[in-house]
């Protein structure tokens, strides 16, 4: 047994310190990431469950010519919602789901970096999933496609409420997803066991770093892109109007700068868990590890330099898209180059044809296709043909189904053990993959030829004699063919969790260190800190390997919910860290923000700005520090087992990597309005500016109250280094007031403007940049007051004021931004 | 108290249950040697992607009112500033090339183990660093190379 290297009364009063509390309202509070990952994949699995539904009755519709079995509108919504739901609310949370899970377990870690915004980012995917389905009660499900294009989705064309459930839900759902990828980045960089160093990482941690790191820099093109949209819907605005000066390409670039990463997200990581998996039925290390782990990171960054491929057609500058075109002729290598690994282990190695093998495999195949339809339309000659047609489905499907659900299932075989503590059934499980694969090739091969053919996309039927017939009838059977491997996949979840043959801890004699703890692991994960030093420690005897890792021999940490920080690349011991306790304020702000957007959507601004000032209390409350935490200061204790400090202060602290990446985000987010804006100037017909230049009087000023705003907040900063605490509350009152007046004398400016922000896309685009900007002063403001009471409460000192480091980098974020803003919006258009 | 359980170290102590350093080479190449040969190519391409992006297409914008041009050709200010800031991007993940190569001269003898074991066992965090520099600066020349061809090949403009 795993854990028979540390005493009994040891895991006992581990178990006692981390468990959740019993009952509903327990588990509401549970901030264990075993919990959450569990909570993620049931979840998605159900999003996958309705999208299929809703597949299958796209397919029923489709069958044969001429059909009426839904209208043309309920059509429009089903497809729509059949990509909304498996792009969004199935694909990368599942894959959470399993990260969530194993990441802790696989690095060597108690819990993630951030357990209560684990939590939150579960609640909030959950909530927003809903939010968007709630449509379907009203009738108004999102009916624009999963992309959204303008001018069909803007108020003059789809003027129900559909696309804002579309528009807000997405934006929801941004956050959770923004927040679960700081959390995996902080968590990779700072929680690993030590000796862990990055290039003995497992693949699938390789897939979900490189997604997370992506992420950060994709979702606010997407954020934007959604405000722009509801903007446009809700307050006239006209980003996307071009009687008004704006770009409906605008929403493509935008989209698309956002939509091309994600497909590669949404993968990723299940190629990381094929990389892993596959060895293990092998029964040997991967073949090119340093080649698979490289070839996702430039995938990733590849990635982001190819979204216009998905606008060949749009009339673009050629030469601008041949860049494009050759990035998306190169990101093959990379692929490539994982697929002869993959291939080159299962030849080099003694395969064990056990069901999670044949899932890994079959994916090979699958890949391999989708990623040759991929390159033949990244010829731009080839997509012209194509484009909007059902090859491109048919691609789409291949790499999708291909790359992320049949190595998801896979890894569930291969996971459930671990999971539950219980096998699943291997005849049931062989013959739900070559259903699955049968039912898939059966259903998705032939509309390749249905794209040749000139079938195009998201028709709601077609015509008897244009001979598309019989390929669409082999099509929908297939479909339902893969549809019944899913449901022999559920019934084996089912048959198996109530009755599966005990696991043991490693029933696949796998290498990694997950499989050190029992099935399924104790709440504490492992009761002693791993020290690794190798890729592979549960294989070091057979391989031979020079280092040995020391699996249970490490420290215990228990003096409360413990576990160790370590540096970012080689993962040195360097503190203790005190992990934060279960909490109701995850799931509290997470119903906040629905009411915020049920709010918005209704447009009932009392509603959304109650709901905005109960969230700003929820992040404070959250934020506020327990008794405990208020006791100890950090670096003035010592842990005196491992002879470390008791936590960390300054931005390489855990908190500091969190508010750093927020800071990140946000910047990302502030360059894409500013992209915006530089786009719809460049393609302005008429002045831009309309009424010239806009006044510097009042501006410059401004700018110099904000700039003295960030120096008082530096110099408040030093302070409390110095352990200078009225230093830090005349500095924090200072910026307080400087920042109040700069919003102060902005308003005025906005109200003395003689124009509005529904008058062109100029003035669209003035008062949103404006508008967040100043709502990102307030923001921190706020965060300076809490920041501020807390100082007269006396909770920092010198060795313990990581609240307000983060709060004045936040503080001189925003300051950084409004210099940006002011080059872009007062002086660049004095230049012409 | 157990000694080996656990101990703060500086980077040239065993820590934590004594292990050694995963990063045995590290004191042979600098750490800005090594992150240039990871980052400098990738931030080449993205550079050029963008800025000749923008330049060209600002040359189609100019003839909304007359035909674009439908030429291969490079012409005016904006021609020269395109091959200028490609090549010139192209250039610096050639350099990015040959410092990850010099990287991994430095400390890929430094472990043991033949090839096979250089790719699977996972000694060695310099020398994989190097490596990814190594890879990750071969890809992004050719994609700048790439970019550098279609200047000459592709029209500016759509018809």
């Amino acid at each position: 047994m795993a854990t028979n290297a540390v005493a009994v009364p040891v895991q006992e009063q581990l178990t006692e310190i981390w468990e959740t509390p019993p009952g509903v309202l327990g588990r509401l509070s549970s901030v264990d990431h075993k919990l959450i990952g569990k909570r993620y994949l049931v979840t998605a699995f159900a999003f996958l469950i309705a999208g299929g539904i809703e597949a299958a009755m796209m397919r029923m519709q489709l069958a044969r010519p001429g059909q009426t079995l839904v209208t043309p509108e309920q059509y429009n919504q089903l497809f729509t919602m059949h990509g909304v739901s498996m792009i969004f609310l199935y694909a990368l949370p599942v894959l959470s789901g399993f990260s969530n899970y194993l990441w802790p377990l696989m690095l060597g870690a108690r819990d993630m970096a951030y357990p209560r915004v684990n939590a939150l980012s579960y609640w909030v995917f959950v909530l927003a999933g809903l939010f968007i389905y709630s449509s379907f009660l009203v009738g108004q499900a999102p009916d624009g496609g999963w992309f959204a294009y303008t001018p069909l989705t803007s108020h003059d064309y789809s003027p129900g409420l559909n696309i804002d459930f579309y528009a807000l839900g997405l934006i929801f759902l941004g956050i959770s997803t923004t927040v679960g990828a700081i959390n995996f980045i902080a968590t990779l960089a700072k929680l690993r066991a030590p000796g862990m160093s990055i290039n003995r990482l497992p693949i699938f941690v390789w897939g979900t770093i490189t997604v997370s790191v992506s992420i950060v820099f994709a979702i606010p093109a997407l954020t934007v892109d959604l405000i722009f949209l509801y903007f446009d819907r809700a307050f006239g605005l006209h980003f996307f109007d071009p009687g008004a000066g704006g770009q409906p390409l605008l929403w493509q670039h935008l989209f698309w700068i956002f939509g091309h990463p994600w497909v590669y997200i949404i993968v990723l990581p299940a190629m990381g868990m094929v990389s892993d998996i596959l060895p293990v039925f092998c029964r040997r290390p991967l073949v090119g590890y340093t080649y698979v782990a490289l070839a996702t990171v430039s995938t990733g960054i590849i990635g982001f330099g190819v979204w216009v491929h998905h606008m060949f057609a749009t009339g673009l500058p050629l030469r601008s898209m041949s860049f494009f075109a050759g990035a998306s002729l190169v990101i093959a290598i990379p692929s490539g180059v994982a697929v002869f690994a993959w291939l080159a282990t299962i030849f080099y190695g003694r395969p064990w044809f056990k069901t999670p093998f044949l899932f890994m495999a079959g994916f090979v195949f699958l890949f391999v296709v989708g990623g040759v339809s991929g390159v033949m339309t990244a010829a731009i000659p080839f997509d012209w043909q194509l484009t909007d047609s059902y090859f491109v489905v048919a691609h789409l499907h291949y790499v999708l189904i291909g790359i992320n659900v049949f190595p998801v299932i896979g890894a569930l075989y291969f996971w459930f053990p671990k999971i539950t503590g219980r096998m699943m059934s291997e005849q049931l499980g062989k013959w739900s993959f070559w259903v699955m694969f049968v039912g898939f090739n059966l259903g998705f091969f032939p509309m390749h030829v249905l794209g040749l053919l000139g079938m195009p996309r998201r028709i709601y039927t077609y015509q008897a004699d244009f001979g598309w017939g019989p390929l669409n009838l082999l099509v929908t059977i297939g479909a339902l063919v893969f549809a019944t491997g899913i449901l022999l996949v559920l019934i084996n979840v089912i048959v198996s969790y109530v009755g599966g043959a005990p696991a043991g801890d490693n029933p696949w004699d796998a290498p990694t260190l997950e499989w050190s703890t029992t099935s399924p692991p104790p709440v504490y994960n492992f009761a002693a800190i791993p020290t690794i030093r190798s890729r592979h420690p549960l294989w070091e005897d057979r391989l031979g390997e020079t280092g040995r890792s020391e699996i249970y021999g490490g420290p215990l940490l228990l003096d409360g919910r413990e576990t160790l920080a370590t540096s970012p690349l080689d993962a040195r011991a360097r503190a203790v860290l005190r992990m934060p306790t279960d909490s109701y304020w995850p799931v509290t702000l997470a119903v906040s923000l629905t009411v915020f957007f049920y709010g918005a959507l209704l447009q009932w601004w009392w509603l959304a700005a109650a709901a905005g000032v109960a969230t700003a209390f929820c992040c404070a409350a959250w934020l506020w520090p327990s008794e405990d935490a208020r006791q100890l200061p950090p670096g003035a204790v010592t842990n005196a087992e491992t002879d470390l400090p008791v936590g960390q202060t300054g931005q390489t602290s855990v908190g500091g990597w969190g508010m750093s990446l927020l800071v990140l985000n946000e910047a990302t987010f502030f360059a894409y309005l500013l992209f915006s804006y530089f786009y719809l100037s460049s393609l302005a017909q008429h002045a831009w500016p309309p009424e010239g230049p806009p006044a510097l009087k009042l501006v410059l000023p401004n700018t110099l109250v904000l700039i003295a705003s960030s120096v008082t907040a530096w110099w408040a900063s030093r302070g409390i280094e110095a352990d200078n605490r009225n230093r830090l509350r005349i500095g924090l009152i200072s910026s307080i007031v400087l920042g109040a007046v700069f919003l102060t004398i902005q308003g005025f400016e906005f109200t003395s403007k003689d124009f509005r922000p529904n008058a062109s896309a100029y003035s669209s685009s003035f008062f949103t940049i404006t508008g967040f900007h100043a709502a990102h002063v307030l923001i921190g403001l706020l965060m300076l007051a809490v920041i501020l009471i807390r100082a007269f409460r006396g909770h920092f000192r010198s060795s313990n004021h990581l609240a307000v480091t983060n709060a004045v980098l936040y503080w001189h974020f925003v300051d950084v931004v409004w210099l940006a803003v002011l080059f872009s919006l007062y002086i660049a258009p004095r230049f012409g | 108290m157990d000694q080996t359980r656990g101990s703060q170290a500086p980077d040239n102590r065993p820590v934590a249950g004594g292990e050694d350093h995963p990063a045995p080479a590290r004191h042979r190449v600098g750490r800005g040697a090594l992150w240039f040969g990871v980052l400098a190519a990738a931030l080449a391409w993205s550079v050029q992607t963008i800025i000749a992006t923008t330049i060209n297409g600002s040359g189609c914008i100019t003839y909304r009112s007359a035909p674009p041009p439908t030429g291969a050709q490079l012409t005016g200010a904006r021609g020269i500033v395109l091959l200028v800031l490609t090549i010139g991007l192209f250039v610096v993940s050639l350099i990015a090339l040959f410092v990850s190569w010099r990287n991994w001269h430095a400390v890929h003898s430094h472990s043991d183990g033949e090839e096979e074991a250089l790719l699977e066992v996972g000694e060695g965090r310099t020398r994989f660093m190097s490596m990814a520099g190594i890879l990750l600066s071969a890809l992004f020349a050719l994609l700048l190379l790439v970019n550098l061809i279609s200047l000459f090949l592709a029209p500016q403009c759509t018809p």
